[in-house]
């Protein structure tokens, strides 16, 4: 099972999909991040997999999940940032009345 | 069942529960701990994928920096989250239908491809050679990385810095 290619793709699929339904149901914007890092890990799972299994140059994979692993990193600063600033100036928390932007 | 299945079914088991508990608990701050254990088990699904490297940075950018930042914004944040509101019962069901459409949709791909395995038998998965293409053939997603990392860590000290003047 750890050498099939396919219960890899399974496992990062379920995550994936895991992720989705936070993105989803979260009204908390923290919770909302918390479920993009889900989504972002569960690529970095599929790129692995697919770097052991499938590509045959073993390096390529291991670049692009670096490549996110960095991405990550930045986009998850900037959302924090901008949670904060958010949070200094509402009185909720809840997205759904974070709509000063709807015009 | 050899040992290496038994550590795969237990990573698996373990990255998923905590997966679930990061999305489905109301308190953020059990979702951020669980979402660091759901990290960890990813570091040891990416050991069993015969890339240490990246199992030591997942644990050092993902446990190390990202799920400590989460932690010390919600620490940092007005205690808003004391009062949660009320589960959406409607939105809730909404989304665990999309979910398991999306997950149906993925599991349809992935089941029915014929994934074209590799054949190569010396496999290279040093960190030489990772550093090697990562500076010889891919230098210009390296250097893009980069500059993107400096934006937005600049991007992100302007704009959480305290205004002076309105609000």
């Amino acid at each position: 099972m750890s050498e099939s290619l396919i219960a890899y793709l399974l496992l990062s699929g379920t995550l994936a999909a895991i992720g989705v339904y936070g993105f989803l149901e979260r009204r908390n914007l923290i919770g909302i991040l918390i479920s993009i890092e889900l989504i972002l890990n569960a690529a970095s799972i599929n790129f692995l997999a697919f770097n052991k299994f499938v590509s045959p140059d073993k390096g390529l994979g291991q670049a692009i999940v670096l490549l996110i692993i960095g991405l990550a990193a930045a986009e998850a600063t900037l959302a924090l940032s901008i949670i904060l600033v958010l949070y200094r100036g509402m009185t909720s928390i809840n997205i759904e009345e974070a709509n000063h932007l709807k015009g | 069942m050899t040992l290496q299945n038994l550590i795969f079914i237990i990573l698996s088991v373990t990255t998923l529960a905590a997966a679930v508990m990061a999305v489905s608990f109301k308190k953020v701050i059990y979702n951020a701990f669980s979402l660091m254990l759901c990290l960890g088990g990813i570091a040891g699904i990416f050991f069993l994928l015969s890339s240490e490297f990246l199992a030591v940075m997942e644990i050092i950018v993902y446990v190390g920096a990202i799920a400590i930042a989460i932690i010390f914004a919600i620490m940092f944040s007005p205690p808003h989250f004391m009062h949660q509101p009320e589960r959406n019962w409607p939105k809730t069901v909404r989304s665990i239908a999309i979910s398991a459409f999306f997950f149906a949709t993925l599991y349809k791909v992935l089941t029915t491809t014929p994934w074209g395995m590799s054949t190569t038998q010396e496999a290279d998965f040093s960190i030489q050679h990772l550093g090697k293409i990562l500076l010889g053939i891919y230098t210009l997603p390296f250097e893009v990385i980069s500059i993107i990392l400096f934006i937005a860590i600049l991007g992100a000290l302007l704009m959480a810095r305290k205004r002076e003047a309105h609000e």
